[in-house]
């Protein structure tokens, strides 16, 4: 039996693709995707998908504390779509006890901690330079810039499941809802650039030295981009056409810390786990928005599961190559791109991929297409085998 | 449960009920089926009493370890693998160790669990810095009453050899996990029923030994709590859940 669904009453995204909605979705439509080179020096180079710096200011006044470019991109995102005003309507209403906010990152602002070790002079093995840990670093410290920037008070916690974080944002907003303990959910997914994660994916070998290119038969890792993602969740919607969160399936596979089951057998549990709770169908399905991060691992997997439950039929794609793939942020950012693309009734196409791999079966999307999405779903995988899949819905 | 002369659940509830007979200095180490000597070497303290803990949770109870959600609370990520990393990234080359990077990750404790018990349900790692208890707590409660599942939860967190945070003191090796279920069974202890409440309540710990171990991480603030269940009477205990709110907990022995 279908679960009752959750509204999303406001979205908004800043990424690689541009600062809001808008330049978000000319960005898909144009096919102008935010990757640029980024050169690591001896390194090598690889591609990253930034946000535009001129959007980043600092901040000020009694939340000073807390400036540092992941929280600047947490302030310039709120301020986008209506977002801020969205928020400011559930208080009034509800008041602001009952506003729960779910937060999805991996580092947080531990790019301030980076710099601190590089900035100093005095570090060694046995040895940390000296910063403002509580405002800047902690990985609770952007839940709370998020809670006193909107000034909400309700239940609260910050996700890290790697890749999946601000995935399960949106289930955890669905069952705080369904409890009674908020009115409403902000769901957020935060990512800025740290060297963590460029020199960490780089060790692991997955750090691609072109633009990605999901699904290509030369595909050959990610490029990583950083985002804020917002979303306001209430059990009510704020007019007729409002998209919906119809379902939700969270798994892990059991299997490594890094690579996918093999077989992808926890990515389709979490898809039929989400389909069940929507009460639909595969073929109800207008549009997957694959996790396909461009590793040759992860698209194959994917691929081999959402074929056995879907085959051929549906469209897919993977938005990684436009915005880079946005590690704790990736669920929102893709769950939110969904959304404009039900919206605007468009299809997005894989940037850079020109030759899909042939030993891969789905229905990969090269090209934007205009095709009306009734029913949406998105794919999140990260490590520990943390798996999460959202359907969303249009309710007319 | 673990922490400093705490071993584990049977063998404290003696020790919290009496707590004049409560010896900090007693230390004893991690016993897992799980903690092998390979998983030892590929793991730290930080995610090994994540482990410990959450076995002795399942231990006797004839759960299905491939199927139980879990959920995950800790204050913070392995700080010194982190430590480890950033300072590699300041040496030529950035030789970040590729087995660090998989575990500085939050949810790393939970991945590996998961890997041992071959668990493919949910799993949930949260933080919320000095409230991770009481945040983890009310998302294990969440979750088993919205879908009707047994959870796993594991509160736990670690030392690091050096100061991340140049304001944290120090604090112990301490663990707890709890078992719930939507429905009673034969082995329940109590049953819980949670609130959020205005305000900063937060009950104390009568013993002063324990009461200062109770502040040394978010885990061991699970102490209250404890002492609670280890009297099997009817109480109502509060954890900190923010600046503003307090969780309150009614324990009904069972």
């Amino acid at each position: 039996m279908a679960i009752s669904p959750a509204y999303v009453t406001a979205f908004t995204l800043t990424s690689a693709l541009g600062v809001g909605n808008t330049a978000t979705f000319n960005s898909m439509k144009s096919r102008t995707g935010g990757l640029r080179k980024y050169s690591m020096g001896d390194l090598g180079c690889t591609w990253f998908g930034f946000i535009d710096p001129e959007a980043l200011h600092p901040i000020e006044g009694e939340l000073s504390v807390y400036d540092n470019e992941c929280n600047r991109m947490v302030q310039a995102a709120m301020e986008q779509d209506g977002f801020r005003n969205a928020v400011e309507v559930a208080k009034r209403k509800y008041g602001k006890s009952r506003i729960a906010c779910f937060l999805g990152t991996i580092t947080s602002s531990i790019c301030v901690i980076e710099k601190a070790y590089q900035n100093s002079n005095d570090v060694s093995l046995d040895r940390t330079p000296a910063h403002d840990y509580t405002h800047n670093g902690s990985l609770d410290a952007g839940m709370q810039y998020v809670r006193r920037n909107l000034d909400i008070t309700g239940p609260y916690a910050t996700i890290g499941t790697a890749c999946s974080s601000s995935a399960k944002v949106f289930a955890t907003a669905y069952r705080y809802l369904q409890m009674g303990l908020c009115d409403a959910a902000v769901v957020a997914g935060v990512e800025a650039f740290s060297e963590t994660l460029i020199n960490g994916f780089r060790a692991l070998g997955v750090l691609s030295t072109q633009p990605c290119k999901p699904w290509d038969e030369t595909r050959d890792g990610i490029s990583i981009g950083a985002a804020a993602g917002f979303a306001l969740l209430e059990r009510d919607p704020a007019q007729a056409d409002s998209l919906s969160l119809l379902g939700y399936g969270e798994t892990t596979d059991g299997h490594d810390m890094t690579a996918p089951h093999p077989e992808g057998k926890g990515i389709e549990a979490a898809m039929l786990l989400a389909l069940e709770r929507a009460g639909l169908n595969a073929k109800n399905i207008d549009y997957i928005n694959a996790h396909g991060s461009g590793t040759p691992m992860n698209d194959a997997v994917e691929d081999a599961a959402v074929y056995r439950i879907f085959g051929d039929r549906v469209a897919v794609s993977s938005t990684k190559g436009s915005t880079g793939h946005t590690q704790g942020a990736a669920g929102i950012t893709e769950a939110i791109i969904l959304m404009l693309g039900m919206q605007n009734e468009l299809v997005p196409g894989i940037l850079n991929t020109r030759q899909v791999d042939t030993t891969l079966k789905c229905n990969i999307a090269l090209d934007n297409k205009s095709h009306p999405i009734r029913y949406g779903l998105t794919n999140s995988m990260g490590f520990g085998g943390n798996n999460a899949t959202l359907i969303f819905g249009r309710t007319a | 449960m673990y922490g400093p002369g705490l071993p584990g659940w049977d063998e404290s509830i003696p020790l919290l009920l009496a707590p004049e007979t409560y010896n900090e200095d007693l230390v004893r180490p991690l016993q897992s089926t799980f903690l092998t000597s390979s998983i030892k070497r590929r793991t730290t303290q930080h995610m090994q009493l994540a482990i410990h803990a959450a076995e002795k949770a399942l231990e006797g109870t004839g759960t299905d370890r491939s199927s139980i959600e879990l959920v995950f609370a800790t204050s913070e990520g392995d700080l010194d693998i982190a430590h480890h990393i950033f300072y590699s990234l300041t040496l030529e080359g950035k030789p970040v160790s590729p087995m660090k990077f998989q575990n500085v990750i939050l949810n790393a404790a939970a991945g590996h669990l998961g890997i041992l018990m071959k668990n493919t349900a949910s799993a949930t790692t949260v933080t919320a810095a000095s409230n991770s208890l009481a945040v983890g707590l009310l998302q294990s409660y969440t979750t088993a009453l919205t879908e009707s599942l047994p959870i796993l939860y594991v509160a736990y967190d670690a030392p690091s050899i050096l100061k991340m945070d140049p304001k944290s003191k120090p604090i112990d090796p301490f663990a707890v996990s709890f078992l719930f279920r939507p429905e009673p069974s034969d082995r329940s202890i109590a049953s819980i029923r949670l609130n959020l409440l205005d305000g900063t309540d937060s009950t104390p710990v009568d013993d002063p030994v324990l009461a200062q171990i109770s502040k040394r991480s978010s885990a061991a603030g699970s102490l209250p709590l404890l002492i609670a269940l280890a009297k099997k009477q009817r109480a109502m205990v509060a954890l900190p859940y923010s600046n503003s709110q307090s969780l309150n907990i009614e324990v009904t022995p069972c």
